[in-house]
């Protein structure tokens, strides 16, 4: 039977709710190496140099293939084995890390390739080097197609990180679990913890949109002479062509 | 008319000419209180050879299913293990999906205040640490200041827990406790340098030596024993299981589950419990199975 008075308890649990910061702190860790990693593979990924390029995509292809959990084991226990011996939180955002940074990588590309072929050729004709092109000109571009997408990966992030209790972890479901353990309230502490979720997962919802809005500002008052430009090429261009 | 005749001659002979096959044995128990009729449904969790495990053919095995099985066959049910996990298991009692826990769940008043447990059996905590490590270890006190691997869910959580807050009021460090899904990961974690020892249970440190895992060294045995009980939800079929339980120790046919396996047996009579209960007299050293 739900005992309200032991959900109402656990609430306002403090070991919980530390446990719910340590689950946001390895998550941002996680997320802002797995976009280091995301954006360096995207990269190598779009590279037409095969050695950078099947690098990137064996990457993107074990880390996708594989449950991220067995990485995290492999990690924490398989490499000291060969003498890299790291601590639970290092092999924990390495691991969520690396493998959030094989998705990114896809979403980057797809962000990048979204990008009219005109703003490379136009960078191009501005004398602007590959990487000046790709830093000033087609990166911000891209930047904001892959907001709400990066947004949805770290959302998922999020919860995910609760995956890192296996290799011993105290973030937020270990937690969870250890007072289940003792007091056997199952619904109403797993109750607690999907509230505590809930709440990081909406106030990231409220970050993103903060990300999207000021993202979009630029392009509110760029736009009409955007537009403009873009009509002008499209009438020089028909012109050619008469 | 003939053919019929002789038809159900045979049938006759058929009945009388095998008397050693056994007659239909009559369920003790009834659905309701039973999930199933005809069935006892136990959860059990196999993770913890060799009380409770999967071999090699998928089988759950171990003393908690020879257990569970001799119980529903006295009862004259059927036994159906529900391999779950820890978490779920109160859960699926409370709704009436399954009739009892039969997987090693150590006998706490917290949880018999809950649900109606019925202590059975004791078991006793070891602590390992790498072989490399051949200092004298009376107890977890010793790893202050170190880290110290658990099993999620056990009392060995609690008995490090009690020693580490005992460590900080002496002005000393706490035990740096990393907490696992399992045994197994517990001792890969050992394996691996990142713990630098582990509660174990006595009887899963020596199957693990003897299925080869040779990497730790046993530094103490018998830690605090602990009784283990069978969870309820139902009295029926708590009182029911407990009769049974009683009748098998009297005919000793409990005792011979038990002794191949090392593991200590409640002395009875078995009954549901609550409440404290004295730490049971088990003293677990050398695994004899």
């Amino acid at each position: 039977m739900w005992d309200w008075s032991s959900f109402l308890h656990y609430l306002h649990s403090a070991y919980l709710i530390r446990g719910a910061g340590i689950t946001l702190g390895l998550s941002i860790a996680a997320m802002l190496l797995g976009l280091i990693c995301g954006l360096v593979a995207a990269l190598m990924r779009l590279s037409k140099s095969q050695l950078l390029n099947r690098p990137a995509k064996g990457y993107i292809w074990v880390m996708r293939g594989t449950p991220v959990l067995v990485q995290l084991i492999i990690i924490y226990t398989g490499l000291p084995q060969l003498g890299i011996k790291l601590g639970v939180i290092s092999a924990a955002i390495i691991g969520l890390g690396v493998n959030e940074g094989a998705y990114l990588a896809e979403i980057i590309r797809a962000g990048i390739i979204a990008v009219p072929k005109g703003q490379f050729e136009a960078a191009n004709a501005l004398g602007l080097s590959p990487w000046r092109t790709m830093r000033l000109v087609v990166l911000p571009q891209a930047l904001r197609i892959v907001i709400p997408p990066i947004g949805n990966s770290f959302n998922g992030l999020m919860k995910t990180s609760s995956l890192a209790s296996v290799i011993s972890l105290d973030e937020l479901l270990r937690r969870t679990e250890m007072l289940i353990q003792v007091q056997f309230r199952v619904l109403e502490i797993f109750t607690v913890a999907a509230l505590y979720y809930l709440v990081l997962t909406t106030l990231w919802g409220f970050v993103q949109q903060w990300i999207e809005a000021r993202l979009s500002r630029a392009y509110a008052t760029v736009a009409p002479a955007t537009n403009a430009a873009a009509a002008v090429q499209a009438a020089a261009l028909s012109h050619d062509a008469i | 008319m003939n053919k019929i005749a002789i038809l159900l001659l045979g049938m006759l002979l058929l009945t009388v000419a095998t008397p050693g096959v056994a007659q239909t044995c009559t369920p003790k128990l009834d659905h309701p209180p039973l999930a199933r009729k005809g069935w006892l449904l136990a959860a059990i969790n196999p993770t913890v050879a060799p009380i409770q495990y999967i071999d090699d053919e998928g089988n759950i095995v171990g003393l908690d299913v020879d257990l569970g099985n001799a119980i529903a066959q006295r009862l004259c049910l059927k036994m159906d293990f529900q391999n779950t996990m820890f978490a779920t298991m109160i859960p699926l009692l409370k709704e009436g999906r399954i009739d009892m826990i039969d997987s090693f769940m150590f006998y706490t008043p917290a949880r018999a205040a809950q649900v109606l447990m019925i202590p059975y059996g004791a078991s006793t905590l070891a602590i390992v640490v790498q072989k490399s490590n051949t200092d004298k270890i009376d107890g977890p006190e010793y790893f202050s200041g170190k880290t110290f691997g658990l099993e999620l869910g056990t009392v060995d959580v609690e008995d490090a827990q009690k020693a580490s807050a005992a460590l900080v009021k002496a002005g000393k460090p706490p035990i740096d406790m990393r907490t696992f899904a399992t045994y197994a990961d517990v001792l890969q974690a050992l394996s691996a340098g990142q713990v630098d020892g582990a509660f174990i249970g006595t009887e899963q440190t020596y199957w693990y030596k003897s299925k080869g895992r040779d990497f730790f060294r046993i530094a103490l045995t018998g830690y605090d024993p602990h009784a283990e009980a069978l969870a309820f939800k139902d009295p029926t079929v708590a009182d029911a299981v407990a009769k049974v339980m009683n009748e098998m120790h009297a005919d000793g046919s409990l005792q011979k589950i038990f002794t191949p396996y090392g593991h200590c047996l409640l002395p009875g009579p078995y009954k549901v419990t609550t409440g404290d209960i004295p730490a049971p007299d088990c003293k677990q050293t050398v695994q004899t199975r």
